[in-house]
């Protein structure tokens, strides 16, 4: 904990500890600048490449651990022939061995285009989603299929939310303490995120309520969570430049905030995670320094111990 | 963050240095420790996706990569167990000593360069364009980054405890599209393939050309230039239809432009793949890999000036000063915007702003687009659309580009004639095939 405490108070630079959902946006720390050249000392060791598709059409890996301790892979393959598929590949040896894949998605049609798969576990079964658009008209639907922690076969695709919900839609999905499992919602179109709720083992899917719109969904985004509640980083358009903002789906509301402010000018692809009691992002961000954009990665925190909101 | 309690940082520079020597290396900062660069395939892979995954057996890496060295491009998920050895030492691999201060530039080369690259482009109403560069030098050129932060972190003994990980996702980092057209020539000449990907991928524009930051010992300096020139002389032919015909124009040889929401069966995909194939729009990085157009997304003031910009050879201009007060030099798209004021095909409002984020509608891209072309007017004293009377301000733009098939319209709703719907908004699609129709025609 006490290096915990030591990288955020580094974090700190500007006010970032100051709860983001009532203060100004916090100036953000470029990391560039708070470490040191001169002692760069490697800390890790990267163990021997596995390729866990085995063939050289694979991309977009999703993961998730069984409670078995098994590693599974679900991803995206040219395999099978032109169109891409959605595949999953298990490891029972800690990533050193992969199985053969298996073919998920069964979807046809020459726009058949399965993208952004996500993984999840639960004491019921390993859950996965994708995109996918497959009635001609580039409209995206929302996959899903199931599969015991035994093994087995994975249940027929379906799209529980229907069709046609953005021209391309991304979902994040995880597991809540309860067992039910959220679905955090990333499209076009109608420029929203939302989230859904999937309960009954994944039988039973809520209608999807609006987080937050969005003026512009290419600049990435990122989904971090707790127990209970989920929080979307997002760079979007705001005014002039493209800021990161974030969402939380906090007791159950919307909790809308900036994270990118102060003197950058812009700033996109967030990463965000959670760890202990606080909420870290980081992004590439610039600022303008003597006429000249000066680029570098920034991080941003604040305390998840937030105001309820109002 | 790892069993020591220190958070963990996984980003993803990428360097263009001519194709196909466009690259990425994953950089590994740890919070409590200077960044370490940590992984790189060498000279020809570009990392897609990264991420730190934590599980029972440890942390480990599983990203997923293209290597654009191979035709086709072999694209591979692989993981990697990451291991700490619990106290900083200097005995780890480690590929490259990087400055931390780069962290959204490319790595400082290894050798003192100097490139100097020179691209003119040129198009025929055939809509091929010819683009040669003469570059003294294979170079790093500070173009382009690509950034994706993963972060990760281990349950610790406050941490919720179904936290595991979390997965962060990549987009490209770009310049303009002419400056990258410079850099794709410069160096080589790579398949047809390569070169429209990575282009594409760079003409999205998030993190803006560096231009100071880097303290690489490279002293590459980028002196591209390109002439826009317009694709197409149409000679007015006073054709009157109101069905678009068949393209006449084909798409550049080896183009391979793909977005992921305009399939071929797709009614705007030869208008959409046209332009992209011409450099002259883009879309945008997908969280998962590829890229999108948004067809039925509207279409923005900025979008379209540096569309317009871009298919009728006006060149950026930069005035001594913004003429909009909502469109400052820090704006990607600022150049774009002045340049096609400065041309005066767009206008701004009474108050001074140009408003670069409000979507344009029919009417309007009708207004701008006889505007720019300069089509003589047509004028039938019975208006062809019902909802687009005479004394409509977009009336004689969009009469004269229906006369020569450049927009249609549709059966009114109330069953009873055409109707142009000129205050819709006009979605990207759309705007791609009336602009790709204004250049035939």
């Amino acid at each position: 904990m006490k290096k915990q405490v030591r990288l955020l108070l580094v974090l700190a630079l500007g006010g970032l500890l100051l709860p983001l959902v009532t203060q100004a946006a916090p100036q953000a720390a470029p990391l560039g600048r708070m470490l040191p050249s001169a002692a760069i000392q490697p800390t890790y060791q990267l163990g021997p490449w596995v390729n866990v598709g085995g063939t050289d059409t694979d991309e977009q890996p999703a993961f998730a651990e069984l409670p078995n301790g098994h590693l599974g892979v679900a991803y995206i393959t040219s395999r099978w022939g032109s169109l891409r598929q959605v595949a999953y590949s298990e490891s029972d040896d800690g990533g050193l061995t992969w199985s053969a894949a298996v073919q998920i998605s069964q979807l046809g049609g020459q726009a058949a285009l399965n993208s952004s798969p996500s993984l999840t576990v639960n004491s019921q079964g390993l859950h996965l989603v994708w995109s996918a658009s497959d009635n001609g008209g580039g409209s995206s639907r929302l996959w899903y299929t199931s599969r015991s922690l035994s093994g087995g076969s994975w249940s027929p695709p379906t799209y529980p939310l229907g069709s046609s919900l953005f021209n391309t839609v991304v979902a994040d999905l995880h597991t809540l303490p309860d067992g039910s499992l959220r679905a955090v919602l990333f499209g076009d179109t109608r420029y929203l995120a939302q989230v859904v709720t999937v309960t009954t083992n994944g039988a039973n899917w809520s209608a999807p309520l609006n987080l937050t719109t969005i003026s512009h969904t290419g600049q990435g985004y990122a989904v971090a969570y707790t127990a209970s509640d989920s929080y979307l980083a997002f760079a979007d358009i705001v005014g002039d430049n493209t800021k990161i903002r974030t969402v939380g789906f906090v007791n159950g509301l919307a909790v809308p905030a900036d994270i990118a402010s102060g003197r950058l000018v812009g700033a996109q692809t967030p990463g965000f995670t959670i760890a202990g009691n606080r909420l870290l992002a980081a992004y590439c961000g610039w600022e303008i320094i003597g006429g000249s954009n000066h680029r570098d990665v920034y991080t941003s925190s604040r305390s998840l111990a937030a105001p309820a909101p109002g | 963050m790892d069993a020591r309690g220190s958070s963990l940082l996984l980003y993803n520079i990428a360097t263009l240095a001519g194709l196909p020597n466009s690259y990425s290396t994953l950089y590994l900062a740890v919070a409590d420790a200077p960044a370490s660069s940590l992984v790189s395939f060498g000279g020809q892979v570009q990392f897609k996706s990264q991420q730190i995954v934590t599980s029972n057996s440890g942390l480990g890496l599983l990203v997923s990569y293209r290597d654009v060295g191979t035709a086709p491009h072999v694209r591979r998920v692989l993981y990697a167990p990451l291991t700490s050895p619990g106290t900083p030492t200097s005995t780890a691999t480690t590929t490259n000593t990087a400055s931390p201060t780069e962290t959204c530039t490319p790595p400082s080369p290894t050798a003192t360069a100097t490139a100097t690259a020179t691209a003119t482009a040129t198009a025929t109403a055939t809509a091929s364009r010819t683009i040669t560069a003469s570059p003294t030098a294979s170079s790093t050129m500070t173009l382009t980054s690509t950034l994706t932060a993963t972060t990760t972190t281990s349950p610790t003994p406050t941490a919720s405890p179904t936290l595991t990980t979390t997965t962060i996702t990549a987009t490209t980092t770009a310049t303009t599209s002419r400056t990258t057209t410079a850099t794709n020539t410069a160096t080589s000449t790579p398949p047809a393939t390569a070169s429209r990907t990575t282009l594409a991928e760079s003409r999205e524009v998030i993190c803006p050309p560096a231009t100071a930051t880097s303290t690489a010992s490279s002293t590459a300096t980028n002196t591209a230039t390109v002439t826009n020139t317009p694709l197409a002389t149409a000679t007015p032919t006073g054709t009157s239809t109101n069905t678009p015909a068949p393209p006449t124009a084909t798409l550049p040889a080896g183009c391979q432009v793909s977005f992921s929401d305009v399939p071929s069966s797709n009614v705007f995909w030869y208008d959409v793949t046209f332009l992209a194939c011409h450099w002259i729009i883009s879309g945008y990085a997908n969280p998962g890999g590829g890229y999108r157009f948004e067809p039925n997304s509207p279409v923005r003031r900025a979008e379209f000036a540096k569309i317009a910009d871009l298919a009728f050879g006006i060149a950026p201009y930069q005035p001594g000063q913004p003429t909009f007060s909502d469109v400052l030099p820090s704006n990607p798209l600022y150049l774009y915007i002045e340049a096609a004021a400065h041309a005066r095909i767009v206008g701004g409002f009474p108050d001074g702003t140009f408003q670069p984020n409000t979507s344009l509608s029919r009417g309007q891209l009708a207004v701008i687009i006889q505007r720019v072309r300069q089509y003589p007017p047509a004028t039938p004293t019975t208006p062809t659309f019902q909802d687009v009377p005479i004394n409509y301000f977009a009336y004689n733009a969009v009469e004269t580009l229906s006369s020569r098939g450049i927009v249609g319209g549709a059966n009114c709703t109330s069953g009873v004639g055409l109707c142009f719907r000129p205050n819709e908004v006009a979605s990207r699609g759309a705007t791609a095939r009336i602009v790709r129709l204004s250049l035939e025609r």
